[in-house]
């Protein structure tokens, strides 16, 4: 009798300590930090195929974004606003990351696919791009191949006129994380900050 | 640095008006926080960012912006619905008595348009406000570089 009432203290003991232990755990630690900023896609979306070309004529794929987290920005180079403050900031976030001790191998790729293929050719992008650094990575092509992905990703972008005659092209503003096997992970809405990209970006990237 | 000044007498009374600004009723309009980015390279287009204030007790309506460095500078404003960005060009910015507007990335900008000289950071720019017809606020600021 004795001994059966030994053991139910004993197992009361050991569930008041291991309760205990979790609460102060809890307590101490917090819940798991999460993307404040960023949408995560419960599941990833894998990227259609398509084909285009980077600023020095290579060829890009879907199988080109495998290895490496990629931050995709569809913007223009006409563009005086919204598109070269968005670089500025992705480049800038990427800079810091490396600083704060990001391992190299999970830094980000930064990519600007350009939605506007007609004036934004090879040496266009290449000038643009390798403004904001020299790994960069500007994306143009033909405008079938550019709206596979585009069409995959709900990515909307259309011509508006301007004027002078000209046009400017009026364009989905996101930044999308591409996990490295190519599919679309996170997004970050528009408008950024390099504060919203520092918070975010190394939880997304510890993710997988 | 801010100045007012009736456009005909410009140059005649431009100390005079430097003092005048000093006085205690102050300009109507000015600016602050004036940031305008070098074009980047091989673009003809580049942006200023401010906060106009109006200290008056009557509507401001901005007609024009120009700059002796620029061929055209416009007033255009950014759109976001759905993380779709619109951008277009206003004819002329309304500012409410005592009130402040805001010019920045993603909102009102000013689009710098077709540099009359290669244009780098550092080098000085000015920007003209022609308001309430005929009375100017001129801005100076220097070029700053995206990175």
């Amino acid at each position: 009798m004795s001994h059966a009432r030994n053991n139910i203290a004993f197992v009361l003991i050991a569930i008041a300590l291991i309760g205990g232990g979790w609460f102060f755990m809890r307590a101490y630690t917090g819940p798991a930090a999460r993307p404040e900023y960023a949408t995560v896609l419960p599941s990833p979306m894998v990227l259609p195929d398509f084909t285009l070309n980077d600023q020095n004529g290579s060829t890009f794929t879907r199988e080109s974004l495998k290895g490496s987290w990629s931050l995709l920005f569809f913007g223009f180079t006409h563009c005086p606003d919204i598109c070269p403050t968005t670089m500025q900031s992705l480049a800038v976030a990427r800079e810091k990351l490396a600083a704060q001790g990001q391992p190299a191998a999970t830094l980000p790729k930064i990519i600007l696919v350009s939605v506007d293929p007609e004036r934004d050719n090879a040496e266009v992008l290449k000038s643009y791009v390798s403004y904001f650094g020299k790994d960069i990575i500007g994306l143009t092509g033909d405008l079938s191949e550019l709206q596979k992905l585009t069409k995959r990703l709900g990515i909307f972008f259309a011509k508006s006129p301007a004027d002078d005659g000209g046009y400017n092209v009026d364009h989905t503003a996101a930044v999308l994380v591409i996990n490295p096997s190519a599919e679309f992970h996170a997004l970050f809405s528009p408008t950024h900050s390099v504060e919203k990209l520092l918070h975010d970006l190394p939880l997304i990237l510890e993710s997988k | 640095m801010t100045l007012v000044f009736r456009r005909p007498l410009f140059l005649i009374l431009h100390l005079a008006v430097l003092i005048a600004g000093c006085g205690d009723s102050g300009p109507p309009l000015t600016a602050t926080g004036v940031v305008a980015f070098a074009p980047l390279p091989g673009r003809e287009l580049s942006v200023a960012y401010l906060t106009l204030h109006n200290h008056s007790e009557e509507a401001i309506t901005v007609q024009q912006v120009s700059s002796p460095e620029f061929a055209k500078v416009e007033i255009h404003e950014s759109t976001t619905f759905d993380n779709v960005i619109r951008m277009r060009r206003l004819d002329s910015l309304i500012l409410d008595a005592g009130t402040s507007t805001q010019f920045v990335s993603g909102g009102k900008h000013l689009m710098l348009i077709e540099p009359v000289s290669e244009l780098a950071s550092g080098q000085s720019v000015t920007l003209q406000f022609e308001y309430n017809a005929g009375s100017i606020l001129i801005v100076y600021t220097q070029l700053k570089t995206r990175l």
